[in-house]
């Protein structure tokens, strides 16, 4: 397997997960790097993803999985051929998958968002019920739990660890949330995802690890 | 409202694959628009070839915009904005040059959606020489005359030179003479210009009673398609578009003459391009998207001289890429079902358009009762158990019996799947029938359109027919199909009545959660006109609102194959005899005279 960490940022954030696996085949098409294939009536491209990014959220830290081995200058290959905003930043090749979707819990978030930083954060382990807008109308959570950390930089911004993963707070939920909870006012908040955890651990670490070596 | 509240917020900011450098400092700017959602636009051929080719012009910058969907209009307007383009978001009010893709009528209200959302008067009476100048293309402008009044300039044809020497004009003229006497020029000097306002109209009530232009427009295309520029290359979106493929184009025009088919006479004459400039083309293609599916598109697919021998040189793509080739338009008649099974695809369309063999020879749609019968008998001793049908109903001199030659075909087709079946699966057959639309240029023009109570009742019929667990029924909606009925043969008086069923909330008419018929009906009400005198048959001596144009093929030949369409005479494809349409006189013909 050739794991492959890339940005998704600018114009490339607004891309859904299925646009995004649609447009990872396609990029590693136009870049000749030979994936391989499932068998079956609907042969597609053996791709494994990271858990999907909430749509409008600039990441640092993508991963996917592919079934290629080394290829030489991947990420030259990868980048010329990628649209605007999608970056190969490393490369490592590891002998299995190591589903990065199952293992990967919590992700660290920089928000800024006018005066986010004045609410009380240590408020919410007492309570943390988001309202949102669900598929069938207005549905509300306590998302206590899912909450790690949070850091304030300033009044206008901090750094979050959230759930992430299969069990999962979006950013931007969070921030709907907070602002509900301490009446801030707000329009669309700023935000990036820094970095991905397996159990506290950076990915780029976990990975590190597994480099050249069969997945547990 | 906030930018993240807005529906696929893809659609609206670009940076999509293959986009190419933009020009900063180019002298003439040019923003192609689609009166349609970007998924839709993006799957036009037609704005893509000319987008490379406007591109590749030395200082010539090309960017896109289409119609936003209604809530990202809603945060425009709440946020002071003003629409603008994908590329670099320069509002559109601030181009040298906006055209307009005209490619179903019913996109009509969209292009004063978007000039409304950019800020850019409506009527080009109104726009000054400080706006930017703006022109129609794309084939609803072989009847441009609804819309007239918003364009400066009209494309007629095909737009790969003909555009380019727009374009080139303009960069020549600009600064140097008013929008007047640049109109004047280009309609004097350029072969399918068609300057709206130098052309005027009398009417006499429903009819036209004089046109006076400066001269004949006569539709432009192109000679040598091999010779013609074709991108191998394409903008490839991150967001899925309704058609997400690669598409090349096998031949321009259409053999068969089906007469109810205005693409089989607006198009004319058949023009191939070869096996090996396909072959490289879709190589290419391929390479420079990353697409894993390939249309191979053409009016009728089947008819391309070449098919079996590109098809083989695509092996190595299939094989090894893993593509899927996609070939839309195959008629019953060139159906090959082990093409279609060793493409995995699961379900099959075809058109055999009438119910009847008098009503297929009628609207010329060559193909017997037995090609249908031995295509689907093929298909289902292949392991198929899904079809679906295109019919027509309003076809001239068509009768009850033409309605129950339908409901016959779809039981006959499946009694045979169940002679045929490879499977324990029930079969599944779709039945589509869309209300016939007399359009311009074809034998069919002078055509009434069929009366409301007349299609209620060939619906109620049909419906009665054909309750039956494998069979489903669907059919376009009567008012949708009547407001494009006006459109195709309407005159200059639409223009208002556009703007007034704007105003009233007409917008994204193609759409049927949008189409909107109260707002035309009070728009006809306020401008005082009667929608009936555009549905009603027209006397063949009379002026149509387009006879200004010369397409190429004649009017004596249209009344030819009108008068055959009577008796229910076939007229052969022209891949088998030429009937002199008219454009044998070109010398570009497979078969001669």
């Amino acid at each position: 397997m050739l794991i492959v960490k890339y940005s998704k940022t600018g114009p490339a954030k607004y891309a859904s997960h299925v646009d995004t696996l649609r447009a990872m085949g396609r990029i590693l098409a136009r870049a000749d790097v030979s994936v391989g294939y499932s068998e079956g009536f609907n042969p597609h491209a053996l791709l494994f993803f990271s858990p999907p990014n909430a749509v409008g959220v600039d990441s640092l830290c993508e991963y996917v999985a592919v079934a290629a081995g080394e290829e030489r200058d991947f990420i030259g290959r990868f980048n010329a051929a990628a649209p605007c905003g999608f970056t190969a930043l490393r490369v490592w090749t590891t002998q299995g998958n190591p589903n990065l979707a199952g293992v990967i819990d919590g992700a660290r978030y920089e928000i800024k968002s006018p005066g986010i930083g004045t609410a009380d954060y240590g408020k919410i382990k007492d309570g943390f019920v988001v309202e949102y807008d669900g598929k069938d109308g207005k549905k509300s959570k306590d998302y206590a739990s899912y909450v790690i950390s949070v850091t304030t930089e300033n009044d206008d911004k901090i750094t979050a660890v959230l759930k992430y993963g299969n069990e999962n707070l979006r950013p931007d939920r969070f921030v709907g949330g907070v602002r509900a909870m301490f009446g801030i006012d707000g329009g669309d908040a700023e935000i990036i995802k820094t970095a991905a955890f397996v159990k506290g651990e950076d990915v780029d670490d976990f990975l590190d690890k597994l480099h050249n070596k069969t997945s547990p | 409202m906030k930018f993240s509240d807005v529906q696929k917020p893809s659609r609206y900011v670009g940076g999509e694959y293959g986009v190419p450098p933009m020009k900063e400092d180019a002298k003439t700017t040019f923003c192609m628009c689609f009166p349609d959602s970007y998924e839709v636009g993006m799957s036009n051929l037609g704005i893509r070839i000319l987008y490379y080719i406007l591109n590749d012009m030395k200082d010539v910058r090309c960017e896109r915009c289409f119609a936003p969907w209604p809530d990202y209009a809603e945060y425009l307007k709440e946020n002071s904005l003003r629409l603008r383009s994908l590329e670099t978001g320069t509002p559109l009010a601030d181009f040298d040059i906006v055209g307009f893709s005209l490619q179903y009528e019913l996109s009509y209200s969209n292009i004063l959606y978007m000039l409304s959302l950019a800020g850019i008067p409506f009527r080009s009476a109104d726009r000054g020489d400080e706006w930017p100048l703006l022109i129609a293309g794309g084939p609803c402008v072989v009847n441009v005359e609804p819309v007239a009044d918003f364009f400066d300039v009209v494309n007629v044809g095909e737009g790969e030179e003909m555009l380019r020497n727009i374009v080139a004009a303009y960069g020549e003229c600009k600064g140097k003479m008013s929008k007047a006497e640049f109109l004047r020029k280009i309609n004097d000097e350029i072969e399918g210009v068609y300057v709206p306002s130098l052309t005027s109209f009398e009417f006499d009530g429903g009819r036209v009673a004089k046109i006076d232009a400066p001269h004949k427009t006569k539709r432009v295309f192109v000679r040598n398609l091999d010779e013609t520029y074709f991108p191998d290359k394409a903008i490839v979106p991150t967001m899925e578009l309704v058609h997400d493929r690669a598409v090349a184009e096998l031949f321009r025009g259409c053999a068969n003459g089906c007469r109810f088919c205005q693409a089989g006479f607006i198009y004319r004459p058949v023009r191939e391009r070869s096996v090996d400039t396909m072959t490289k083309i879709c190589f290419g293609l391929i390479k420079n998207t990353g697409y894993d599916e390939l249309s191979l598109n053409s009016l009728s697919t089947g008819d391309y001289s070449g098919l079996g021998a590109l098809i083989e040189n695509l092996r190595p793509l299939v094989k090894e890429k893993n593509v899927r080739l996609a070939l839309p338009s195959l008629r019953l008649d060139t159906f090959d079902s082990s093409f279609a099974q060793n493409n995995r695809l699961s379900s099959l369309t075809f058109a055999p358009e009438a119910g009847t063999q008098r009503l297929r020879n009628v609207i010329n749609k060559n193909i017997t009762h037995e090609d249908i019968v031995s295509s689907v008998t093929s298909a289902f001793e292949r392991g198929f158990s899904t079809v679906k049908l295109y019919f027509m109903m309003g076809l001239p001199t068509e009768t009850m019996e033409d309605i129950e030659g339908i409901c016959d075909l779809a039981y006959e087709i499946k009694d045979l799947y169940y002679k045929h079946r490879t499977s324990k699966k029930d079969v599944k057959i779709n039945i589509s029938v869309a209300t016939f639309i007399p359009k311009p240029h074809t034998p069919f023009q002078w055509e009434p359109f069929d009366s409301r109570d007349s299609v209620s009742e060939k619906q109620r019929y049909m419906r009665g027919r054909l309750r039956n667990k494998n069979i489903s029924l669907s059919w376009h909606d009567y008012d949708c199909s009547l407001m494009e009925a006006v459109f195709a043969r309407g005159d200059r008086r639409l223009s208002a009545v556009l703007e007034e069923a704007f105003a009233e909330g007409a917008v994204f008419d193609g759409w049927t959660e949008y189409f909107n018929f109260g707002a035309y009906l009070k728009a006809f009400e306020k401008c005082g006109l009667d929608f009936g005198m555009y549905l009603r048959e027209r006397d063949e001596d009379e002026i149509l609102p387009w006879d200004y144009l010369d397409m190429g093929v004649t009017k004596e030949f249209l009344l030819r194959e009108r008068r055959k369409a009577y008796l229910a005479q076939c007229t052969p494809g022209c891949n088998k005899a030429c009937s002199a349409c008219g454009l044998q006189k070109e010398g570009l013909c497979r078969v001669n005279r």
